[in-house]
């Protein structure tokens, strides 16, 4: 509903934060891959296939590209579990598949106002908040030796959400207007 | 310059549409440009092109949403820009757009599953009967039902609200075709009638059980009424510059914009019998 509140707000002249550019920009992984690459934020060399190929290699983390969905990804460990797994993920080829290569450890943290979940991250969520806009979500990021590197944003479940740090953000938002 | 065409395999299933994106490639090519189709697997490619021409079904779920704005972001010449393909899609948004700008439209209520009986009657004193049902999201005229009394209301409106949270509903326009206006940065570049088949309500109607296709009757551009060009304009405008077509019915109390489509079919045989230079008009569009 909340795309929608923002195409009604749009299309009536209003400005709204996030707007439908914003939100689609975030939850289709390309479109957050490329945003996040123009912005300085590290991201994996991500690929677009809707089957397995021969340059395609295990480990790597997998997240279907259709519409809005929760709960995308899949890590695969060897190559002979590629080719299934892509399958049914791009559900027999309809979607492309997003594939990023497994160089850290993966973690899934729920970004609020630019706070996280975890504090090892709070700065990158901050970074990211900057540039994406997006108010409450999940991300998936690996940490390797450089840091933080971005994977994936999907719309986060209310019981993922710390909704303590939720409302203090809103108190010293509502302060500062 | 060199133009991809974005496709997916079932724009070759028809032969009147695979022989239209053959004639789209030979004019680009006759215009000295380069001109290749692209498929969901070529999308990380897009930024080596100057422009994008999306031919693929358009909605901001599909992967033709993808491509449009990574080439936009790319800085191509995008044919259906995301903007585009966003507003035309959703059916919401334009109730909201024809509201806005007084586009003469059948009237229109949205539906969020209200069914208490001052609700009910307020839809049916304010639009009568029979009325029309739709979800945000629909093509090719699936999920678009009629309903001519409160119980058929009812039930057919429960069953698209497990699809979709919100629905429009519209007075029902009775007509023999709808006209189609095909416009390009603003201006008519084609001209048809959609003809209704006898014993339907649709462009496309299931008749005994069968899905069937009324005529398509191509136009010339400068025979439309200034009336008609005039408000298909204001509404292009409106949404962007890029190419739409529109659907239009002609009633007695004058036009009535159904609605405004991104990524408008154009058919070998259809739509370029009487304007045949549509394709150069894109192509010429496309490298600008
Ligand atoms: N309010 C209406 N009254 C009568 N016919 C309608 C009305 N709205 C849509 N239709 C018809 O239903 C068909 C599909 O409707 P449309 O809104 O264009 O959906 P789609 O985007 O699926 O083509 C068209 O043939 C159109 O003429």
């Amino acid at each position: 509903m909340g795309y929608y509140v923002s195409a009604h707000a749009e299309t009536f002249g209003v400005e709204v934060t996030p707007n439908c550019t914003e939100i689609m920009d975030a939850y289709r992984n390309p479109l957050l891959m490329e945003k996040a690459r123009r912005n300085g934020i590290r991201t994996n060399e991500y690929r677009l296939i809707t089957s397995a190929k021969s340059e395609i290699n295990a480990p790597a983390v997998l997240f279907a590209v259709n519409p809005f969905t929760n709960n995308s990804m899949k890590v695969v460990d060897s190559d002979s579990n590629l080719p299934g797994m892509i399958k049914k993920m791009s559900m027999g080829a309809r979607f492309p598949v997003s594939l990023h290569p497994l160089t850290g450890e993966v973690l899934e943290i729920t970004q609020m106002f630019g706070e996280s979940t975890n504090e090892e991250t709070s700065g990158f969520t901050k970074r990211f908040y900057e540039v994406f806009n997006i108010p409450i979500c999940k991300l998936v990021v690996q940490i390797d030796d450089g840091g933080v590197v971005l994977n994936h944003c999907e719309p986060a479940m209310k019981k993922e959400v710390k909704w303590d740090i939720v409302h203090d953000k809103m108190r010293e938002i509502k302060q500062e207007l | 310059m060199k133009i991809a065409c974005f496709v997916e395999a079932y724009n070759f299933d028809l032969k009147s549409e695979q022989s239209a994106l053959l004639k789209f490639k030979s004019t680009a090519e006759s215009m000295g440009h380069s001109f290749e189709f692209i498929f969901k697997d070529d999308i990380s490619k897009i930024s080596d092109y100057n422009a994008l021409f999306i031919r693929a079904t358009t909605d901001p779920s599909s992967c033709a949403y993808i491509v449009s704005r990574l080439a936009e972001q790319s800085g191509l010449k995008v044919i259906d820009d995301p903007h585009s393909i966003r507003t035309c899609s959703n059916k919401v948004i334009l109730h909201d757009i024809f509201q806005k700008n007084n586009i003469p439209s059948p009237g229109s209520i949205l539906f969020y599953g209200d069914y208490s009986p001052e609700n009910i009657d307020g839809i049916f004193k304010s639009l009568g009967y029979p009325v029309i049902i739709k979800t945000p999201y629909t093509r090719f005229s699936s999920h678009v039902e009629k309903a001519s009394n409160v119980a058929e209301f009812i039930e057919i409106s429960k069953h698209l609200l497990r699809k979709a949270k919100v629905l429009v509903v519209q007075e029902y326009v009775q007509s023999d075709f709808d006209w189609r206006v095909g416009i390009l940065r603003n201006e008519v570049i084609y001209l048809c009638k959609y003809c209704i088949p006898k014993g339907g309500w649709k462009v496309k109607s299931k008749i005994n059980g069968k899905n069937v296709w009324g005529d398509t009757i191509a136009v010339p551009r400068d025979s439309i009424s200034p009336e008609l060009k005039d408000i298909s304009i204001t509404l292009s405008k409106y949404v962007g510059n890029g190419l739409y077509g529109l659907d239009v019915k002609e009633t007695n109390e004058g036009y009535k914009v159904i609605e405004i489509n991104d990524n408008p079919s154009i058919y070998d045989g259809f739509e370029d019998v009487i304007d045949k230079d549509i394709y150069e008009k894109i192509i010429t569009e496309l490298i600008s």
